[in-house]
């Protein structure tokens, strides 16, 4: 089995409409899946806003850093969390991702660097 | 405390470039800062290149999803990891993230976890 790395992005103009029926959907399939092993449990994250983030830019080369209000990209969609899947291939993880049960949403899957 | 999310951007293309005791130094810092605990032990993690994501787009209609190669949005910069710091405030953690040790150009997203 391997880790997947599963990144969740919202068009957040859109989610003051989503009815809370909707996200407790989403927290009974995460919770299901997390019981039976296919998302490692404690991992996942829901994050705030993207207008509540900052963005650290390191130049490197000792050039310092400076810091901005707002995500490292502006763009209609935007991560809003993220969860671990455990697979046997990306195409187990894909078909894991693709059971989320409150659209619209772009779910990223890529595989974990084995350190 | 609370918790905040650093997603670590890169410009993939530049990370060619990026000499080995870079990644050393990186590795070093978090295995500290996890001991220290600054950082969540054992949450964060590295991910392969972009080239190596799948992308499922979920309709609102209840359609069946659909599947493509590459990440949900192409940009110079895309997630190469992230992990879960530890702190009081939203200021403190990105004085946290501004300590990264590694050569850069690298930006790093600091935003407040949800509490569920």
């Amino acid at each position: 089995m391997a880790e997947f790395m599963m990144l969740i992005a919202q068009d957040e103009s859109e989610a003051p409409k989503v009815p809370p029926e909707q996200f407790e959907k989403v927290f009974t399939w995460w919770r299901g899946h997390e019981e039976a092993g296919r998302l490692k449990a404690g991992l996942g994250r829901r994050l705030q806003p993207s207008s509540t983030a900052r963005t650290v830019a390191v130049k490197g080369a000792g050039g310092g850093s400076t810091v901005t209000d707002g995500p490292f990209i502006e763009a209609k969609e935007m991560i809003g969390g993220y969860g671990i899947i455990e697979a046997s291939s990306i195409e187990d993880a894909v078909q894991i991702a693709s059971g989320w049960p409150a659209g619209p949403a772009w779910i990223e899957v890529r595989p974990v660097l084995e350190m | 405390m609370a918790e905040f999310m650093m997603i670590i951007a890169q410009d993939e293309a530049a990370l060619q470039d990026v000499p080995q005791e870079q990644f050393g130094k990186v590795y070093a810092w978090w295995q500290a800062s996890q001991q220290s605990g600054r950082l969540k032990a054992g949450v964060g993690h590295r991910l392969q290149p972009s080239s190596t994501a799948k992308t499922v787009s979920i309709a609102a209609n209840g359609t069946a999803p659909s599947v493509t190669d590459g990440p949900f949005i192409e940009a110079k910069e895309v997630v190469g990891g992230y992990g879960i710091i530890v702190a009081a405030t939203l200021e403190d953690a990105v004085k946290f993230a501004s300590e990264w040790p590694g050569s850069g150009p690298v930006k790093i997203e600091v935003r407040p976890v949800m509490e569920m």
